[in-house]
């Protein structure tokens, strides 16, 4: 299809124009982050949820740098995505491939074509990443901790401020013993553009 | 010339890690308690581990995959090692794996202790030497193939190290180290 290979394409392009940084320092920081929540919320659940909600915050913040840098990549708002397919390649192809450097695939896609799954081969992440065994004096199981839940935070914000209000979950990963990462992101409903309650029309 | 056990130890003689590599361990799992006498190993490790409480001093002295009598050689390694580093009588000199590298710091039995520092880790292995060579150049080789397997063993610690789960003082229970150190052992030992 024409679209993939385009979002292919632009996405080694604006990859080419980032500025790039140290991707062991990249994984360190991550990862500190990680144990240190680990730390002091103790329940892997609680965890996952404040990784959510830091991707979110990313998200939020990443996708109009992403907007703006794509539009010059000839993906603008000229070109919209006019299906959730096309949504789904651009975050993949694009999205991934401009800040991670990494090539994600999509698929899986459901009949109503409302969900669909990214695949991630290698995770810069979890880079030397080891997820320690079940601790036998009866700590947390850290087995239920998603480490890469960042990223569903990262496209459920990022969708958000284009008006797609979605779900992710990590269902496969690498660091359990998976031979990929597989995020599963479902289309819950598409917002329309609206000021809010609060405004009110004289 | 083959490689019997190996031990991890930090700076305050705190051990992080200790193998056996002799057949029967193959033979065992991984982390199980081997035959002890009748002095228990938590009683026989005491003071090494400084820790008050009974229960936490048995769990640890009794988690290490290697018999007593290599635990008791490797320890006495290590004392001789501190001993040495602390009068001063080894310097590093030299780049890379030849810096750390110690040299034989023990002799006991069929087995030779020999040690490589680093800055936070000394590593002490246990060589069992069947034949015993004045031949300077098979001595040199020999020397350098283990400082080889140090220098392998010293890159898995550090990739351990990197895992954010993996604290630098404490023991190491990483499946992917022990592995690793299995596997250089294994080859080392020509198996």
């Amino acid at each position: 299809m024409s679209s993939k290979s385009q979002a292919a394409q632009a996405g080694q392009a604006l990859w080419a124009k980032m500025p790039k940084a140290n991707a062991e320092l990249f994984a360190l920081t991550y990862g500190s982050l990680v144990t240190e929540l680990v730390r002091d919320y103790e329940d892997p659940i609680e965890v996952n949820a404040q990784l959510d909600r830091i991707g979110y915050s990313i998200g939020v913040r990443c996708v109009d740098e992403f907007l703006s840098k794509a539009d010059v990549a000839g993906m603008g708002l000229t070109t919209q995505c006019q299906n959730l397919r096309d949504t789904a390649e651009v975050v993949a192809k694009m999205g991934f491939k401009m800040f991670l450097g990494i090539q994600a695939e999509v698929g899986a896609f459901s009949q109503d074509q409302r969900c669909f799954s990214i695949y991630l081969q290698d995770n810069p992440l979890s880079t030397f990443v080891e997820l320690p065994e079940d601790d036998p004096s009866g700590g947390e199981d850290l087995r239920r901790l998603k480490y890469s839940n960042l990223y569903c935070g990262v496209i459920r914000g990022a969708l958000e401020q284009v008006n797609l209000k979605v779900d992710c979950n990590i269902v496969r990963d690498t660091l359990k013993g998976d031979e990929l990462n597989e995020i599963r992101v479902e289309l819950k409903e598409v917002l329309a553009d609206g000021a809010g309650d609060d405004y009110k029309e004289e | 010339m083959s490689l019997s056990a190996l031990a991890i130890v930090g700076r305050h003689r705190t051990p992080f890690y200790m193998r056996d590599f002799t057949i029967d361990a193959d033979n065992l799992s991984s982390f199980g308690i081997y035959g002890q006498g009748g002095l228990s190993e938590a009683e026989f490790f005491g003071d090494h581990f400084g820790i008050a409480d009974d229960e936490a001093l048995e769990k640890t002295s009794s988690a290490w995959p290697c018999n007593l009598h290599h635990q008791f050689l490797l320890q006495a390694a290590c004392d001789q090692l501190e001993e040495a580093l602390r009068e001063g009588r080894w310097r590093p000199n030299g780049s890379g794996a030849d810096a750390c590298w110690v040299g034989s710091v023990m002799t006991s039995d069929n087995y030779k202790a020999f040690a490589y520092v680093t800055t936070n880790v000394r590593y002490i292995s246990l060589i069992e030497d069947e034949i015993a060579s004045d031949n300077p150049q098979v001595l040199k080789s020999h020397d350098n193939d283990l400082k080889n397997l140090f220098a392998n063993i010293h890159r898995l610690y550090t990739d351990h190290l990197l895992n954010p789960f993996a604290s630098p003082n404490s023991k190491i229970t990483s499946k992917r180290f022990d592995l690793g150190v299995i596997h250089l052992a294994d080859k080392f030992n020509g198996r």
